[in-house]
């Protein structure tokens, strides 16, 4: 009786000391995959032509299809057709800003221009849509005359 | 002589049910050889553009890095042991990601790298889990979050670390 005993307490000790083999745990892997946004360039950002001041002027062009009455003549906004997955949501940014803009020879100096998005962040649609940028620089008396230009980058990043 | 045996009888009982007990508290108590995984979150690569060819990586730790897209994360589990103890994790290299019609290889990686867990002096670690995905040349036909489920497990190992 007694060795029976102990044989089934040396076989409980035994299995009691076999290392546990844990259940394997399941998890989720996903990915969300979204439609790559589009952007073209319809025209670029233009002040126009504005005259030499006396004291600081600042000429702003409006976001959007008209410049707006503070900007000089000619003056267009800088638009885009953008797309992207309908109901989705996405950061607008430019890679710099302001944005430096110099004088082409013979003139010298340059101007810094604070670019404005319509928006800073944008809703897609689904379909194509146009997006504007203005801005608005400030001249002053010292001011050279001649053809300031300089490059932006647009982009629009999914939240 | 049975006046005797039945004066026997009843210690051996008595011992024999302690005997018992205690064995069946060292069964139930040798969990504690092993090592308990509980998953805190999944594996996340985020919102990621459609855009054919590209890569995107999540790595196995508390951030996702750089070539992560939107909202990524790892999947990331603690794991409860006996200090010193070792265990094998059984993770799957690769993984298989539905994407309506068309699927995605995932290479799953990991914070262990030796894929052998140490429990080292706490008895409490954390494994992250991330990986890496390119999307096909042409891009993906369908839009969406897409999700399949696979397993960790530890396989306790002996020796101590």
């Amino acid at each position: 009786m007694m060795k029976r005993i102990l044989m089934a307490f040396a076989a409980l000790v035994l299995l009691g000391s076999i290392p546990a083999m844990a259940a394997p745990v399941p998890f989720n892997v996903t990915i969300t995959i979204r439609q790559a946004i589009s952007i073209t360039k319809l025209t670029d950002l233009d002040f126009g032509t504005v005259e030499t001041v006396s004291s600081p002027t600042t000429y702003t062009v409006l976001p959007a299809s008209a410049p707006g009455s503070g900007a000089g003549t000619a003056a267009t906004a800088a638009s885009f057709t953008i797309q992207g997955e309908a109901t989705q949501v996405a950061n607008v940014s430019f890679t710099a800003n302001p944005v430096t803009v110099t004088c082409s020879a013979p003139c010298a100096g340059s101007l810094s221009v604070n670019l404005t998005p319509e928006a800073t962040t944008h809703t897609f649609s689904g379909a194509a849509e146009t997006f504007y940028v203005g801005g608005d620089v400030q001249v002053i008396s010292t001011t050279q005359a001649g053809v300031y230009t300089g490059t932006a980058n647009l982009s629009l990043v999914y939240q | 002589m049975t006046a005797r045996h039945e004066v026997l009888a009843a210690p051996v009982r008595r011992l024999a049910g302690l005997l018992l007990l205690a064995g069946l508290l060292l069964l139930l108590g040798g969990t504690a050889h092993g090592q308990t995984i509980t998953k805190v979150t999944d594996l996340n690569f985020g919102g990621c553009d459609n855009v054919g060819g590209a890569t995107y990586t999540v790595a196995p730790a508390a951030s996702p890095g750089a070539g992560a897209c939107f909202g990524a994360m790892a999947a990331q589990f603690t794991v409860t042991g006996t200090p010193h103890t070792r265990a094998h994790m059984v993770l799957s290299n690769n993984i298989t990601l539905p994407v309506g019609a068309q699927s995605l290889t995932v290479s799953l990686s990991d914070s262990v790298g030796s894929k052998t867990v140490c429990m080292g002096t706490t008895g409490t670690l954390t494994i992250y889990v991330g990986g890496s995905l390119t999307l096909p040349a042409g891009g993906m036909t369908s839009f969406g979050p897409f999700s399949t489920s696979t397993t960790i497990d530890l396989s306790p190992i002996g020796g101590s670390c």
